[in-house]
């Protein structure tokens, strides 16, 4: 069975989970010996690990045809969207990026395209995004065409367009992976034209697949789709992706607790705060340390200031996968407050590297796990509670630790493989 | 003539409620009186009041035939006492038809058994002893450890106490090919005997309970019947051990005409027959010796070699114990109770993740989440029961030296700063 799978980023240049995800699925699925999965990313950057993954930048495709198929995708096609709104963007990146945006903006919308023209893509997040999907569905219609497959499968509203598309010119059946949805993203506020290309991807597709239960009922009741299209597929880890650290950890007079993602809304970083505040209050030698950027860094640096705990609060930035698995391996304890989080794959990367971890009830990994402390993500007494008391207690983070390290070292990605390999017979055999 | 003999269990926690560390020294309360409250008023409404009266009328009318015994655990008592008194006078019938005992136990359900402090236990042995002889006039005769938990070191202390006879779970591991239906004894000079409940029979009635659906087709009895056919005919005892609540809550009336059946059935038998366990001690001697360093017990949903438990478990419960020498001579009423309930078992049950409030995704039966809720909720309650020790023997202090001072000089016997912290 051949796949046409279609994502966004791909280790190592990754933004957010959405990358690492694709990466353990198409891992996962090369396992099964009668898949094969051809991987579309807007723009490859030349140090993805391509031993067992055949990956296809679409800015080296020539396209074939010469028409601009604009009414395809009329409401997205020339809108420009404010910043704020657009997923995943750090304000450091922004300026940079809407400097490179703009440039591309100009060629691709004022110059028309022709036969034998390479699209360029920046392949990351920025005010020009939409433009980008545009293109990516432009060049996906001449993948489409030049390989063989079975399935399309496409990971998140990105790429919907472009499988969109490829389904529209092949008449093959479409796979949509939903890990987050906009709903998720914005805290509330949600960009109709997001909502919008989410929707008809939902409906476009003859199977979907969630990351959680949790996402499974956004889309039952705000995306009002069939509830038996959807099946939940957990995501998992993959442990010997991760630098293996001594595991026994030199014992710091000084414990950090960490924060590890962006800093926005969806991911909760006032309660971490309210946390950190509570804690300090009561504890010497408690350290709390926020990495990752964000647009509401400022903000928390403001609130941080306000309460007085500025120095024993530190901001790590954004950390790469190497940092990442460090500042892990360095933390006592790991939180994740989340409001909407769709999976979360970090609590598992943290629990590999035996740190105790305390996640928000409104996550879809909480429903996985076991071996953590579950609060809600406003109850900032139960957080500030549970970190104190495996600070304290060393009994109940030993037991966090060693269970918590079992248990996430039975997740794999080849079982998760399995069952999307099961959605795709399934999604065949209903088309034929 | 084989006797069957009928134990049923009753045992009510006093529950926490969500108690923070930030709560330490804020002189909140430990309990969650409001989910007590309903849970005690819907078990004695829809499940004791109802068994008790059908019970009642069933020894009316059996004519002395049916005999059954009964463990309530202190908790409940208590419980009883303090929200659905009339409860207690319904027992108090029970008793007095002279066809019903009452067992006795630790004076919480504690899991003092499994610590190193033998004074506290004995005291909750005599405390619970006393108090169950005075409510039903009769002083129990069968010692039931808290889950059934039993060791050497236990059955050693238990016949120092005066106690002629206790009940333990005749699982394969204490019992190995030997049958449960014997009276056994310990290694020891006193020869007090040991009961085993009969796990197969008893689990066996309790799964039936559970599925009142299949209860009214009758083969369903004769073939629960059949099982005791094998019982050897020698073998002089069957204990069913059940926990009180099985026999009521939904489908109560199915339920109820099945035991009744099953009543009948044993009462017009030649081969059976009802009897209470300190008659039968009378007639019965012990058959060999048996003893086990290693805990065994009976807890629902828990397998019978579970004590001493997890490392969670077993830390709360050694934290817990710490405090033997600071709560020895305690005279404030409100630390004993809540020394005295800290100690229940259920609260370290809820440090399994085997426990079944964890398997029900929907359940809002418990607070906890995790065992590890479960823990972090009692360490904080543990904390704030060590700072009130330390205030009152702080307070204690002060007393005394008050007292020992001249009237002129005592006057100005200031509360040292330590007491002034916890109520700042």
């Amino acid at each position: 069975m051949n796949v046409l799978m279609f994502g966004w980023e791909f280790p190592p240049n990754i933004s957010g989970g959405l990358g690492t995800a694709c990466y353990g699925i198409v891992k996962g699925l090369s396992s099964c010996d009668d898949v094969n999965v051809v991987f579309v990313v807007p723009k490859a950057f030349g140090n993805e690990p391509t031993s067992t993954i055949q990956l296809i930048s679409a800015d080296t495709i020539s396209l074939e045809s010469d028409t601009l198929n604009t009414e395809r995708f009329p409401s997205f096609s020339t809108l420009e969207v404010s910043t704020r709104l657009v997923p995943y963007l750090t304000p450091e990146s922004f300026a940079e990026k809407y400097q490179s945006s703009t440039e591309i903006q100009e060629k691709s919308t004022n110059e028309i395209v022709k036969e034998g023209r390479k699209i360029q893509f920046s392949g990351k997040y920025g005010p020009d995004l939409f433009e980008e999907i545009y293109n990516y569905a432009i060049v996906a219609e001449t993948i489409a065409r030049t390989y063989q497959f079975e399935v399309i499968h496409a990971h998140d509203w990105l790429t919907f367009p472009a499988a969109i598309a490829a389904k529209r010119i092949t008449g093959k059946p479409l796979v949509v992976h939903i890990h987050s949805t906009d709903f998720d993203r914005s805290g509330g506020s949600v960009n109709p034209s997001i909502y919008d290309i989410e929707k008809q991807g939902m409906e476009e597709a003859d199977q979907i697949i969630t990351v959680s239960n949790r996402i499974r009922h956004r889309l039952i009741e705000q995306y009002n789709i069939p509830e038996k299209k959807i099946t939940t597929v957990y995501n998992a880890i993959d442990p010997k992706f991760y630098r293996t650290l001594p595991e026994i950890k030199k014992r710091n007079k000084h414990k950090t607790v960490t924060f590890l993602g962006r800093i926005t809304i969806q991911k909760g970083p006032e309660y971490f705060v309210e946390v950190a505040r509570m804690v300090i209050k009561r504890i010497k030698n408690v350290h709390f340390v926020m990495a990752g950027n964000g647009e509401m860094r400022n903000r928390i640096v403001d609130l941080c200031a306000h309460y007085h705990i500025s120095d024993r609060f530190h901001f790590a930035g954004f950390l790469e996968s190497d940092e990442v698995s460090e500042m892990l391996h360095k933390s006592d304890i790991f939180i994740m407050p989340s409001i909407s989080e769709p999976f979360g794959i970090v609590p598992l990367e943290a629990m590999h590297a035996r740190v105790p971890v305390i996640i928000s009830k409104q996550s879809g990994v909480s429903e996985l796990i076991r071996n953590v402390i579950k609060t809600d993500f406003w109850d900032v007494h139960a957080m500030a509670d549970a970190v104190y008391n495996i600070l304290k207690h060393k009994i109940l983070a030993n037991a966090m630790m060693t269970e918590g390290k079992i248990e996430v070292s039975k997740l794999n990605w080849e079982l998760a493989a399995i069952q999307i390999r099961q959605v795709y017979l399934q999604t065949i055999k209903q088309a034929s | 003539m084989k006797n069957i003999c009928l134990y049923f269990q009753i045992h009510h926690p006093f529950s926490f409620q969500t108690f923070r560390y930030f709560d330490v020294g804020n002189s909140k309360s430990y309990y969650d009186d409001f989910r007590i409250e309903r849970e005690i008023n819907e078990a004695v409404t829809n499940y004791y009041l109802p068994l008790n009266d059908f019970l009642i009328r069933q020894i009316d009318q059996s004519k002395g035939k049916l005999k059954l015994s009964f463990y309530i655990s202190g908790t409940a008592l208590d419980q009883f006492l303090i929200y659905t008194p009339k409860i207690l006078t319904s027992f108090r019938q029970l008793a007095d038809t002279g066809q019903v005992e009452f067992m006795g136990g630790t004076s919480s359900h504690s899991i003092v058994s499994l610590g190193e402090n033998k004074e506290e236990f004995q005291r909750q042995i005599s405390l619970n002893r006393e108090r169950i002889e005075y409510y039903f006039g009769k002083k129990p005769q069968v010692f039931v450890n808290t889950d059934l938990i039993f060791t050497n070191r236990i059955y050693e202390i238990i016949s120092d106490s005066g106690y002629p006879a206790l009940l333990t779970n005749g699982c394969n591991k204490i019992l190995q090919w030997r049958s449960p239906n014997y009276f056994y004894s310990g290694e020891n000079q006193k020869k007090i005997k040991i009961l085993f409940r009969n796990e197969f029979i008893s689990n066996e009635f309790a799964t039936l309970l559970q599925n009142p659906a299949i209860l009214e087709n009758p083969e369903i009895l004769k073939q629960f019947l059949a099982k005791f056919q094998a019982i050897g005919d020698e073998e002089p005892l069957i204990n069913i051990y059940l926990n009180y609540l099985t026999l009521g809550g939904t489908a109560i009336d199915s339920k109820l005409h099945y035991f009744r059946r099953f009543i009948s059935k044993i009462n017009n038998s030649k081969q059976y027959r009802f009897d209470l366990p300190t008659v039968l001690m009378e007639k019965f001697g012990p058959v060999s010796e048996i003893g086990t360093e290693e805990p065994v017990c009976w807890a629902e949903h828990f397998h019978p070699s579970y004590y001493p438990g997890n490392e969670l478990q077993t830390d709360a419960m050694s934290q817990l114990f710490k405090l033997k020498t600071q709560t020895e001579h305690l005279d404030n009423t409100n630390l004993k109770i809540d020394w005295q309930y800290l100690q229940t078992s259920d609260h370290f049950h809820l440090m399994d993740e085997n426990h079944p409030a964890y398997h029900d995704e929907f359940s809002n039966t418990y607070i906890y989440k995790s065992k590890y809720d479960a823990y972090i909720n009692y360490m904080n309650i543990l904390e704030d029961f060590r700072h009130r020790l330390a205030a009152e023997k702080a307070r204690k202090k002060i007393k005394s030296k008050v007292l020992h001072q001249p009237i002129h000089k005592a006057l100005f016997v200031r509360p040292n700063h330590q007491y002034h912290d916890f109520y700042e």
